[in-house]
């Protein structure tokens, strides 16, 4: 194996040397976004388990997630699973062979990214509101 | 593709396809009840909190939103370990460490959840 590696070989294209297409970052930020929410579960289950363990437990989680990190990562939070929930829906139309042309699945693809961010600030503006902040 | 190892590991590998399709399905009503729900807790003193939390259907949906979460995150997870972590012993260590982290998360999110609704 030691002798295969030293020559020269061709390595397989990676990521820049392709044109950027909207289908291939999508895929990418599901991956991305993914992640992020498997570590946000983390948040939600700190959420639970404050309301469980009682009013103190629940003030300091409140407390945390209403400083402006808190509220920066709960926002990022929110637009991932939003973006990952639309993006998602793509690819069990596509295991349906449903919007499979090239221009359907851009246009699938970019509707999915518009939507993820609008539905989080929405969701925001909501929850600004009802607060009484906005 | 030769040998029984290999065709258990396309038996499971379809099988996983199958279930992260089957709770992404799950996924897009209950997601977009739990952020309703977060949401409308947003902000809110504790009281009222545990009372939504304690509604049975409440609990109930909350409890299928983990376990469809977890189901989902774990094959997910895996796929990417299986594409970046290579190495036998780095590999297998990932895979375990992604089954410890999904159960914990899971059984630590549903005793907090039956707790709020039972109060033991």
């Amino acid at each position: 194996m030691a002798e295969t590696r030293q020559a020269a070989r061709p390595l397989s294209p990676h990521l820049q040397i392709y044109r950027f297409t909207i289908t291939m970052a999508m895929s990418i930020i599901h991956r991305i976004t993914g992640v992020g929410l498997y570590a946000g579960t983390l948040l939600l289950a700190a959420w639970l388990v404050s309301v469980a363990m009682g009013p103190d437990a629940y003030a300091s989680f409140q407390s945390v997630a209403g400083s402006w990190l808190g509220q920066l990562i709960l926002f990022g939070f929110t637009w991932a699973l939003l973006h990952h929930l639309f993006s998602g829906i793509r690819y069990l139309m596509w295991d349906n062979i449903r919007a499979f042309e090239l221009r359907q699945a851009d246009f699938i693809s970019w509707g999915a990214a518009v939507l993820g961010f609008v539905a989080a600030i929405i969701v925001w503006v909501v929850a600004f509101k009802l607060r009484g902040v906005l | 593709m030769a040998g029984s190892a290999s065709k258990g590991a396309v038996k499971s590998a379809t099988r996983a396809f199958s279930i992260q399709r089957k709770s992404a399905l799950a996924l897009i009503p209950l997601a977009l009840f739990l952020i309703a729900l977060i949401l409308a807790l947003s902000g809110t003193d504790y009281e009222t909190a545990r009372h939504y939390l304690g509604n049975p259907i409440v609990s109930i949906l909350v409890i299928l939103t983990i376990l469809a979460t977890v189901a989902h995150m774990r094959i997910g997870m895996n796929e990417v370990i299986e594409d970046y972590v290579h190495g036998s012993f780095l590999h297998v260590l990932a895979k375990t460490a992604n089954i410890l982290f999904c159960v914990a998360v899971g059984l630590g999110s549903i005793y907090a959840a039956l707790k709020i609704l039972i109060g033991f």
